[in-house]
């Protein structure tokens, strides 16, 4: 099979995938609850609200037909209203997700600029000393609870040491005297664009412990794969024959080990990203962060059921996206990469 | 012959094993998290409270009567820990175990037959391994009602795939090899094929996925008690400990402290033991 | 410079200096509520968006607390003065002069008659108190005359927190959702600039208020809704909030000792307490429900778990209310006593087991009901805890009480300063099922209640007497166990001034009168 037929065939299963995700959201709703209209009507529901909800969802009907009205509704962008914010829930996800997505990226740059240096050293002396202490720190940073380690942070950076504030995107002065005009919602990118130098530091010592606190499992897993990958890579051939020509150990690894330890990168790169999804609706609520995870997690408490499932849907729908780049973008890399 | 082999490697494996001190460690330490656990009305004079009963003594910080110091309600936080922990650590066994036994033959079956069965079988793996597992989890509590086994089962929905796919793998491996075709041959019965012999290869990592998942089920069930979608109150395991403790924090810091010590000791126990049991069996495998 | 830049240079300061004076400190007031508003409509609302309603709009009279309970007076309002008929059957009420709505229409007697009948027309929880309004008269525009069908205190009445508000009759047929999409029509000193539903709502100085201002008021009022308590705690304390209710009873002292931030305690009108299901077997016998009564932990929530900032309750009626009883029984845990009186009753011990219901997420309730598990695991009763969300409950202590929960735990507030409120509202029998939750049905109850109700305009002390008469039966009898009543406290930052909370209207901050 040539190379283009593998990406269409990839694609196709994908699309697939996505169905099946679909239907499966869509059954859990309509088979598992005793009364579908009362879990999306919510608790605030009188019974005539509920009536008028099991009509608006066509309860009466197929399952089939309800399906195909819900898949409908859902690729046009319509997942409902929200009962507590009372907007309709795509566009509350577009008010929240540049937030999320500033997070999300802060954690995948940290992953990289502390993770792989990292995973190079350890890969350097297999056994060494800082192998077996990045092994340890990433088994650790994956054993830690996300919530705690974010309060832990704010212990200590705020409280004690009193380095970084405690919770919010920005101060309440800066939002007052020199607010952040808002271009793409992301705070740090949004005072960069427009030069507000005073709302960019701000900003950026808000971003600083939500991030750290996403990254930590990110920047364990950076290390360990750089580590494994730039490990196999050291033992192959041709570097011993550098080694033999007499490069140094830090050309070889710069120059030869770590260009084809990129593969491993880009996993991280994506693990980061879908793993920092769902990180962020544990992390985001200790920080007062306004994104999605916020969003999800104030939803729950409200059983504000039709949020619930709309951000399970969209969230998982990027996650399978964001695989399927990943996947891509490795088979491109390394030929050797099987797609299907 | 194949049993010979297998426990030369067990041996080698062992020998490995015992000479990684972080894996004896890690051992050590579950062995006595399960202990506390197990004899927990003998660890405290608290016992009642442990189970629920307010006391007078409400936020204090931890003193000599009050190991840990005490929750809102006035309840020694050291013993609401280790009764917190029986639920925390048994749904965790629970999740993993439930996820084990329903994936593993699923993986045996679709490596063994092949064909339409396994396709099958993968592609349902695909879908379920599409979800972000933690959002699958609160998706599937926020439908079902509060309670035990739907809190477990929530979960293991995202996790069971896994297992498919290792057992999968390993059949796939011995499927071709001699012992099998010839008990094919000899006319063997399938699920006896599978479950006598191929069984026995599918174990050991199996079992060291769902060690190392242990670690993380003890993670996800805090995480979605923290968020609320955990048991109906008042049993409290771990993550509605730090819950509940939020509000006090960081003044009353033992509250949210010393619950998340006891998650991260826990899932880093678990976690370092998986780790070492599948570095001592694949001792040039460096992950 | 040539004209056309001096010109612009102008216009560029005036707009900086006014992007400045509004970006200054001085003038955004930042309030944090609990949970969301569910209906601005001011003629059908009956729960904490008065929050948002008392800055926009005005009654006809105000409820003033004076020093001590007893001095309370009702203060002119839109009205200024009033006057009963010698038979108490029509209330003359002369109007405020130059007042105008928001939309610009003047403040008639027009206007009275349309709200007051809008009111009653669109039937919202709280439309009853003008039950005895017949009709409103209007022979000129500042004289309004309220035709009675029988005596009732109506100045008292218009001074309600809800269901009380003067709109302006521009507002014709539009319903509840013109109101909730964030549309004002009211008199008061704000109106609104933006309202997302369940999340902010965003007040702005109303250019035209027909009253006064204070020096350094308040232009722009935030009113956030946060569920969470621990980020209203931190924003409190951050700064991104001046004002907060819903703070933790535990965490109350250091916030207090923060530099920045002070707690301001105010009397309250509001009380706690969990309603048997008295229609379901066996919470119908007496003696259980006694039973139930002795064996709540009353010291240890009112002193140990609430810090001593609430008294134990007796009865309904919140202390320093008229028709409280000081001496209607009040029941003390004693453990012994509920285990006689349950077998006394039959119960066999560890047979019984009671669901109780409580609002999820309410700090309060759920450490009541947890230590009330405890106590009666004591006497041999298993109590199930189930938190739902407020409307839930409601759903299903409404539908058939033989599903219905078996203790309903809420909190109280009146809706104009009355224990009619209490004890009508709460525990007249109903057989349409709207506030008593317990399904109490008891004649001479009623029969004390109605006397009370009806000599309130006419005989003020009968009816205070009838209605003590009313709480002494009812405490007696346990309709529910009655926890405690409490005093509101309430985060405030140190630099606003003037902020007073008046009890009859619970949570409400008024913007027109703080400053900074």
């Amino acid at each position: 099979m040539t190379g283009i037929s593998i990406v269409l065939r990839r694609l196709g299963m994908t699309l697939v995938v996505i169905v099946c995700v679909s239907i499966i959201t869509f059954m859990a709703t309509r088979i598992l609850p005793t009364d579908p209209a009362a879990l999306y009507a919510g608790p605030r529901a009188s019974a005539e609200k509920i009536e008028s909800v099991r009509q608006q969802l066509g309860l009466d009907n197929s399952l089939v037909s309800q399906y195909f009205s819900f898949a409908g509704d859902a690729l046009r962008g319509d997942f409902g209203v929200s009962f507590r914010t009372r907007q309709p829930i795509s566009s509350d996800i577009k008010r929240f997700l540049p937030a999320t997505l500033e997070l999300i990226f802060a954690a995948m740059i940290l992953a990289m600029l502390i993770g792989i240096p990292l995973g190079v050293v350890a890969a350097a002396k297999p056994k060494g000393f800082v192998d077996q202490l990045t092994r340890l720190m990433a088994i650790s940073m994956a054993s830690v609870p996300s919530f705690w380690v974010a309060m832990i942070l704010q212990l200590v950076f705020f409280k004690w040491l009193n380095w970084l504030p405690l919770s919010g995107q920005v101060s309440i002065e800066t939002t007052l005297f020199s607010p952040i005009v808002p271009i793409t919602g992301m705070g740090t990118l949004d005072a960069l664009l427009g030069r507000n130098w005073v709302g960019f530091r701000d900003a950026l010592r808000h971003l600083v412990l939500p991030a750290l606190t996403l990254s930590l499992y990110p920047v364990g897993l950076a290390m360990r794969m750089t580590r494994s990958s730039m490990g196999a890579v050291m033992q192959e051939r041709y570097i011993t024959t550098a080694r033999a020509m007499g490069l140094s150990e830090l050309q070889i690894l710069f120059k030869f080990a770590l260009k084809n330890a990129l593969s491993p990168v880009l996993t991280v790169l994506g693990l980061t990203f879908a793993f920092s999804l769902t990180g962020a609706v544990l992390v985001e609520v200790i920080f007062d962060w306004p994104g999605i995870g916020a969003y999800v997690t104030a939803a729950i408490l409200a059983v504000d059921f039709p949020v619930i499932m709309a951000v399970t849907l969209v969230g998982t729908v990027i996650y399978i996206l964001v695989n399927l780049l990943v996947d891509l973008a490795q088979a491109t890399l390394d030929p050797r990469v099987k797609l299907g | 012959m194949a049993s010979n082999l297998n426990s030369v490697k067990t041996n080698n494996a062992v020998r490995v094993f015992l000479s990684d001190w972080v894996g004896i460690i890690s051992l050590l330490v579950i062995v006595v998290i399960f202990g506390c656990i197990l004899f927990a009305p003998l660890l405290t004079d608290y016992v009642e409270q442990g189970l629920g009963a307010p006391g007078l003594e409400r936020l204090n910080p931890p003193s000599q009567d009050y190991l840990m110091g005490t929750d809102r309600l006035g309840r020694d936080l050291w013993s609401r820990l280790l009764f917190g922990g029986r639920i925390s650590v048994l749904l965790a066994v629970l999740v993993v175990s439930l996820a084990l036994v329903v994936g593993t033959p699923l993986g045996i079956i679709a490596g063994y037959f092949g064909g339409w069965v396994d396709e099958v079988i993968m592609r349902i793996v695909d879908v379920f391994l599409a979800f972000p597992p933690l959002l699958l989890a609160i998706f599937m509590a926020a439908i079902l009602e509060p309670g035990l086994l739907n809190m477990v089962l929530a979960i293991a929905l995202g996790w069971w795939p896994w297992y498919t796919r290792i057992a999968r793998a390993q059949v796939l491996s011995y499927r071709q090899r001699p012992f099998v075709e010839a008990a094919e041959f000899m006319g063997v019965r399938h699920t006896k094929i599978m479950f006598r012999h191929l069984l026995p290869f599918v174990g050991p990592p199996v079992l060291i996925q769902a060690t190392l998942d242990l670690g993380s089920a003890i993670l996800t069930v805090a995480a979605l008690s923290f968020l609320g979608l955990g048991l109906p109150p008042p049993t409290p395991d771990w993550g509605q400990i730090i819950s509940e403790g939020r509000v006090y924090f960081p003044d009353r810091w033992w509250y949210v402290t010393f619950p998340g010590l006891a998650i991260f000791i826990t899932a880093l126990a678990f976690n370092l033991l998986g780790d070492s049991i599948r570095s001592s069996i694949n001792p040039d495998k460096e992950i | 410079m040539n004209i056309t830049v001096r010109f612009i240079s102008a216009i560029a300061a005036l707009m900086m200096c006014s992007t400045l004076a509004l970006a200054q400190n001085n003038s955004i007031f930042t309030a944090t509520y609990t949970t969301g508003f569910i209906d601005l409509d001011p003629s059908t609302a009956a729960s904490s968006e008065i929050a948002v309603l008392a800055n926009v709009y005005e009654p006809l009279v105000w409820w003033q607390p004076g020093e001590n309970g007893s001095d309370a007076t009702l203060e002119p309002g839109l009205a200024t003065s009033w006057e009963a008929s010698e038979d108490g059957l029509s209330w003359t009420f002369k109007l405020r002069e130059g007042v105008t709505f928001h939309d610009g229409t003047p403040f008639t007697s027009e206007a009275v008659k349309f709200s007051i009948e809008r009111t009653q027309r669109l039937e919202g929880a709280s439309a009853w108190i003008w039950w005895a309004v017949e009709s409103i008269e209007t022979p000129d525009p500042l004289t309004a005359v309220f035709k009675l069908t029988d005596p009732s205190p109506i100045p008292l009445i218009a001074s309600s927190a809800y269901c009380a508000w003067m709109i302006s009759p521009m507002v014709g047929d539009k319903t509840g959702e013109w109101f909730n999409a964030g549309n004002v029509a009211g008199t008061g000193p704000f109106t609104i600039r933006s309202y997302k539903a369940g999340v902010q709502t965003i007040l702005e100085r109303h250019a035209d208020y027909w009253g006064e201002s204070p020096e350094g008021g308040i232009d722009i009022a935030v009113i956030d809704n946060v569920e969470d308590p621990v980020l209203r705690e931190q924003r409190l304390l951050g700064g991104k909030s001046d004002w907060s209710e819903g703070l933790d009873t535990d965490n109350l002292a250091q916030i207090d000792e923060n530099e920045n931030v002070r707690i301001a305690n105010f009397k309250a009108f509001q009380n706690f307490f969990g309603m048997y299901n008295v229609a379901k077997p066996p919470l119908d016998n007496i003696k259980v429900r006694q039973a139930l009564s002795y064996a709540f932990p009353y010291d240890q929530m009112v002193n140990n778990i609430m810090s001593g900032q609430v008294t134990q309750a007796r009865g309904i009626v919140p202390v320093g209310m008229p028709g409280h009883a000081a001496d209607a029984m009040q029941f003390t845990q004693d453990i012994e006593k509920a285990k006689a009186l349950l077998s006394d009753a039959g119960v066999e011990q560890d047979s019984l087991k009671l669901t109780i219901t409580y609002t999820a997420g309410s700090p309060e309730p759920q450490k009541a009901a947890e230590i009330y598990k405890a106590a009666l695991a004591q006497i041999g009763v298993e109590l199930v805890l189930q938190p739902m969300a407020w409307e839930a409950q409601y759903e299903l202590a409404t539908s058939d009480p033989a599903n219905a929960q078996d203790i309903f735990m809420m909190f109280w507030w009146p809706t104009y300063v009355t224990s009619l409120d209490f004890l009508s509202s709460l525990f007249r029998s109903e057989d349409d099922i709207n506030y008593n939750l317990s399904y109490y049905k008891n004649a001479d109850f009623d029969a004390l209640v109605d006397k009370g109700a009806d000599t309130m305009a006419t005989d003020s002390a009968s009816s205070v007497q009838a209605f003590e008469e009313a709480s002494r039966l009812l405490a007696a009898d346990a309709p529910a166990v009655f926890i405690y009543d409490q005093q509101n406290a309430y985060g405030v930052r140190e630099d606003i001034k003037g902020y007073i909370s008046n009890p009859a209207y619970s949570h409400v901050v008024f913007l027109n009168q703080i400053s900074r």
